[in-house]
């Protein structure tokens, strides 16, 4: 399968500080993506580099086939994004703005446009600098997916929206990823929106890459054991692949990680019984970060 | 899209409309003082000047109109969503180039228009005795001057377009001064002319367009967009959007003392002192207009100069009453020192952010608002002491001012410094606070303005303020020497007035104003 974008070796410093640290990735088409990390591990500066708004020290980027330096209109024509920042045009009125970005692409989707206007409520004739943060990122996601972009980036879209409104943009995004079959990258903190529509995570760490792997595979690599002993549990477990234990005299709860095959063992071992259960993103995510210390 | 119309959508807008005749208003005046004082003038200055500026309206216009379009485009690429709009700069480089040649030949129209003696001799003079064969020349010779001016006023729009507004009025002046020389040579030249202003034009369109300055812009603070934007590029952050200016923060625990929260407003406004040292740029142009107006009023009422423009009837006696120095100190202060004055409050100030999360109370952020705002209208006085100071040097000393051997009586006489420095001052002094307030209100108000609705305005209240300056100071000016007192006085009693209404403003606004 083609890449929609690749990174190979790609290091980004500004001044003493590394921000993206000899770097590769390949992000299949067609793929959905979830791109994660704590604040300042190089998530947006990535995306910057993906759409050629930075430049990286070394190393290079290909973004739909072409260098990421050099991305032309056809190809800039093909990308859309919802930025982190929201900064537009704040004398023009919501509609106005979109009339103006529509006209840049041969392809806009107006039906899609006023349909999302529709289900995300807002307001065509508000003037965009008097937009809530909440309808600003609406704004933003409109105007990145009405062209029907074959590569989607989307910045901590939904940072900002209420529970309905995120609801709403989750159920478009899938919708959308059906219909366009778009490579989409989320970039996120909460695990618990991007989980229900990535099928991949990337999580970056200082710059580098920690975990490159599906979701499915995630979640089977990373699970939690209720342990229960007819005898008091006497100490830790000392097993290198269990992550986290708290122990609570006949009852045990550990995290653990590539134990799949190892439950057998265990109680053998320990004379205990062990109740395997899968995490969630949102529990996995901090143990990414511990495995990778 | 059709190539220019992603330029003039950013350009449909009001405050594009307030612009336009603006920009045609500011460049009429300049050009209707600099042919008069040309005419007038029995030589008070090198010839070499008046050609010039009388041609400043082939810079002028143009050029104003390139800084409204420069700052719309700038505002469009300050924001992250274009970067990736496809053909960005290919589709708004084509509506640049049409708006800079129409403007060009719309320049040329309106020169031929102010030049036709039938339309200019009535509206300047109102009198039958003025010389006009300079104008008749200019006239006839127009034609042969069409495709170097086109040129000049070409190159003059993509210098407009090009650099931030302080950087924007550093850079005309100067230029202004060598627009007859380009002129004069595109008649003979046309050719060469025309190539170097397309290729100057080239150069920056490849500068403002090319990639890498796309590529920085999004991480400017727009606040960077009117204040010097090149400086703001070499500063930036790597990821953030703040701009160091370099210093360092060396209170530990900030206490209570007002006067260290001041010192806060100026640190995080990047220093007031880097603005008044960038603004000595600015001082050269505003000094010379200055001159330039201030000359004109001198021979507009002089006996010998009045009876040639045939105004002896409209002004009998002022000069005399006023004196020579006083009237151009006087437009010294109204043409040069309040429109900087208005600008430096406008785009620099002492003043905490907005954004930033303090623990003080609605109330001490009004004390310290207003006691940042008098520090700051101190140190424009002391800037503005200092450019006084020394455009008298250059005027008297330097051009050897007919005047000029007053000069020791000026320095020291009894009518000496406290009516030509002190007045000076005591008039920005007096008025810099309703730019304050201005400031306040509207350029840091919670709903952010556009850069171009903020340059309009900033504009028409440098406006608004030089002629409330001009009416207070003729008055002030025109006293005779035993009113000194009363005048001085009356100084004393408006400055502490305004500064009274500015701090009940500064109170009510913090008091009932949101504040994000």
């Amino acid at each position: 399968m083609e890449s929609a974008f690749e990174l190979e070796k790609l290091t980004k410093k500004f001044g003493g500080l590394i921000a993206l640290d000899d770097l590769t990735l390949s992000i299949p088409e067609r793929s959905i993506v979830g791109l994660i990390g704590r604040n300042g591990s190089g998530k947006t500066t990535l995306l910057h580099h993906v759409v050629g708004l930075q430049l990286p020290s070394s190393g290079r980027c290909t973004t739909l086939g072409h260098p990421a330096a050099t991305l032309g209109s056809e190809q800039l024509a093909n990308i859309g994004v919802v930025w982190q920042e929201n900064r537009f045009l704040d004398w023009m009125t919501v509609d106005k703005h979109l009339r103006y970005v529509a006209s840049f692409y041969q392809n806009w989707d107006r039906d899609r446009e006023q349909r999302l206007l529709g289900d995300l409520e807002l307001d065509p004739a508000a003037r965009v600098g008097t937009l809530s943060p909440g309808n600003a990122q609406k704004l933003g996601i409109i105007l990145a997916v009405c062209h029907h972009p074959k590569l989607l980036l989307l910045d901590e879209p939904m940072s900002a929206l209420d529970p309905i409104s995120r609801e709403q943009v989750l159920a478009f995004l899938i919708e959308l990823l059906h219909e366009d079959q778009a490579t989409t990258v989320i970039s996120s903190h909460v695990m618990r929106d991007i989980e229900s529509v990535v099928e991949w995570i990337v999580c970056l760490d200082r710059g580098r890459v920690s975990v490159d792997s599906s979701l499915d595979d995630l979640q089977d690599r990373y699970s939690e054991w209720q342990v229960t002993s007819a005898r008091p549990i006497a100490g830790d477990f000392k097993e290198p692949w269990v992550l986290s234990q708290r122990t609570n005299e006949h009852k045990a709860h550990l995290l653990v990680r590539d134990a799949g095959e190892l439950i057998e063992w265990f109680e053998t071992k320990y004379d205990v019984d062990v109740q395997s259960q899968s995490l969630n993103l949102e529990r996995i995510f901090p143990l990414l970060h511990r495995g990778s210390r | 899209m059709s190539g220019g119309g992603a330029l003039f959508r950013l350009l449909g807008r009001p405050a594009t409309l307030a612009w336009v005749p603006l920009a045609m208003l500011l460049s009429l005046v300049v050009f209707t003082a600099v042919e008069i004082f040309w005419e007038i003038a029995a030589n008070p200055l090198p010839s070499f000047w008046r050609p010039q500026w009388a041609h400043m309206v082939v810079w002028l216009f143009p050029a104003l109109i390139g800084l409204l379009v420069g700052q719309a485009i700038k505002e469009l690429q300050h924001c992250y969503f274009p970067w990736a709009l496809p053909a960005l700069r290919r589709r708004l480089l084509p509506g640049a180039v049409v708006v800079g040649l129409m403007l060009a030949l719309a320049t040329r129209e309106i020169l031929t228009a102010l030049l036709a003696p039938f339309l200019l001799a009535p509206f300047l003079l109102g009198s039958s005795r003025f010389p006009l064969t300079r104008i008749v020349e200019l006239w006839l010779s127009f034609p042969a001057l069409s495709p170097g001016l086109v040129a000049v006023a070409f190159m003059a729009f993509w210098i407009g377009v090009r650099p931030s507004l302080l950087s924007w009025l550093g850079v005309m002046a100067p230029l202004a001064l060598f627009s007859s020389m380009l002129i004069d040579v595109a008649a003979q030249r046309s050719a060469f002319v025309v190539l170097a202003a397309a290729v100057l034009a080239a150069l920056l369109i490849y500068q403002e367009f090319g990639v890498e300055s796309a590529r920085r812009r999004p991480f400017i603070p727009t606040q960077a967009l009117s204040g010097g934007g090149r400086r703001a590029d070499q500063r930036r952050r790597p990821w953030g959007f703040g701009w160091s200016s370099g210093a360092e923060w060396r209170i530990e625990h900030m206490g209570t003392d007002t006067v260290r929260w001041v010192q806060a407003g100026a640190y995080e406004n990047h220093g007031f002192h880097n603005r008044l040292v960038r603004a000595v740029g600015l001082a050269i142009p505003a000094l010379a207009a200055a001159y330039i107006v201030g000359h004109v009023l001198f021979l507009a009422l002089d006996d010998v100069g009045a009876s040639s423009l045939g105004l002896a009837s409209v002004a009998p006696g002022l000069l005399r009453r006023m004196g020579s120095f006083s009237l151009v100190l006087f437009t010294f202060s109204v043409f040069a020192a309040v429109p900087l004055s208005v600008l430096l409050a406008c785009y620099a100030s002492i003043s905490l952010t907005r954004n930033g999360s303090y623990p003080l109370s609605r109330r001490r952020l009004a004390r310290i608002e207003f006691w940042g705002s008098l520090a700051e209208n101190a140190c424009i006085c002391g800037f503005m002491a200092a450019l006084l100071i020394g455009f008298w040097s250059v005027l008297y000393g330097g051009l050897g001012f007919e005047g000029s051997a007053s000069w020791p009586a000026w320095a020291g006489g009894h009518n000496g410094w406290i009516p030509f420095l002190l007045r000076p001052l005591a008039v920005v002094f007096l008025l810099t606070p309703i730019a304050q307030w201005f400031r306040l209100g509207y350029i840091r108000a919670p709903v952010a303005w556009s850069a171009v609705r903020r340059l309009v305005n900033v504009v028409g209240l440098m406006i608004v303020l030089t002629v409330l300056a001009m009416a207070l100071g003729s008055r002030a000016f025109g006293f005779v020497p035993r009113f000194a007192l009363f005048v001085d006085g009356s100084f004393v009693a408006l400055i502490v007035l305004s500064q009274v209404a500015y701090r009940l403003r500064v109170d009510r606004y913090f008091a009932t104003a949101d504040l994000v």
